[in-house]
């Protein structure tokens, strides 16, 4: 889901670190009137947590790899601005010492994953309960999948419209497939696999990791 | 309360440091990802690489760690896990020096 620098034009990352900028700061802002040490301990947890879970690849349907991100977890721990700012930085460590994502495709990841992710898991929890959903794992499993699900589509978006919106004699200038095949291929995994892990990983680690979120507080 | 924390937070320490020798694991699919190809694997699928995709892939250039493999290691495995526990330190340094930041000011 970390999209390489070069596949998107500088009119959409420019958009997206827009975007990015302002709700990573709008997180940021809402974090600060409830710091104490022991959030930055949990951010750091956190954080360290996502990142180590990104580097499991494993194979899904179609022939290409894929990697859950933990966000939803840490949102139910966390909370969501936390979640947004833990994840941001892991994201920008991956670009600029592993290279995984681009530089200027940065404000597009964050979107994508590190504020996408949070902001629906929480959203659709709250949608749940409003329709009185009473089991928590219930809730958990469904808004995680959805959140991963949403984050797939929104990459699967940003790159298909690249051929349909960029091109030069009729060669993509960027990435080169349009939605008809970049929607099926990223949805198609995240849809049969990646999502159900995650959402399984979400519920069976929920319990046994929110006493060490508790005592925090 | 102090202890507690402590306590637990070395629990943490441990788990992360087990997953980070575990991260080989993510190593043994050698499919690319959908949309993370790289140049090379562009060319060979379409024939030729798109030009602003050619103009702006290589903006970056900083390599040390590329893809998680450490430059200096021909052993990727511990290539995965020596960036695996360099990221974790990485971030517990931004968290550490936030902290300092952010608690000072006040």
């Amino acid at each position: 889901m970390h999209i390489p620098d070069g596949y998107l034009s500088p009119q959409t990352c420019a958009t997206f670190y827009a975007a990015s900028t302002a709700a990573v700061g709008f997180a940021f802002a809402k974090f600060k009137k409830s710091v104490d040490e022991k959030t930055f301990v949990n951010l750091s947890v956190a954080s360290a947590f996502t990142f180590i879970v990104m580097m499991f690849n494993f194979p899904v349907v179609g022939g290409s790899s894929a990697h859950i991100t933990g966000i939803p977890l840490i949102t139910y721990l966390f909370g969501p601005f936390a979640s947004i700012i833990a994840s941001t930085v892991v994201l920008i460590i991956q670009a600029l010492l592993f290279r995984d994502g681009g530089i200027l495709a940065l404000g597009t990841n964050v979107f994508n994953m590190a504020i996408a992710i949070p902001l629906v898991t929480i959203f659709v929890d709250s949608l749940l309960k409003i329709a009185n959903l009473k089991n928590e794992k219930v809730r958990m499993f469904i808004s995680t999948y959805i959140s991963t699900n949403v984050a797939a589509l929104l990459t699967a978006v940003e790159l298909g419209l690249q051929p349909i919106l960029f091109t030069k004699a009729g060669k993509p200038l960027y990435f080169m497939y349009d939605l008809k095949t970049t929607i099926p291929a990223m949805m198609v995994p995240h849809l049969l696999m990646v999502g159900v892990v995650e959402a399984v990983l979400t519920v069976l680690l929920y319990s046994p990791l929110k006493n060490f979120a508790k005592i925090k507080k | 309360m102090k202890r507690g924390v402590s306590k637990n937070f070395k629990t943490i320490l441990i788990i992360l440091f087990a997953l980070a020798i575990l991260t080989p694991l993510g190593l043994l699919t050698q499919n690319p990802a959908f949309g993370e190809w790289t140049e090379e694997e562009i060319k060979k699928m379409l024939g030729f690489v798109p030009e602003g995709l050619k103009r702006y892939a290589e903006i970056y250039k900083f390599d040390l760690f590329d893809g998680y493999s450490v430059k200096f290691i021909h052993n990727q495995y511990i290539g995965y896990i020596l960036s695996a526990l360099i990221g974790i330190g990485v971030i517990f340094a931004i968290f550490f020096l936030l902290k300092h930041l952010m608690t000072e000011r006040k």
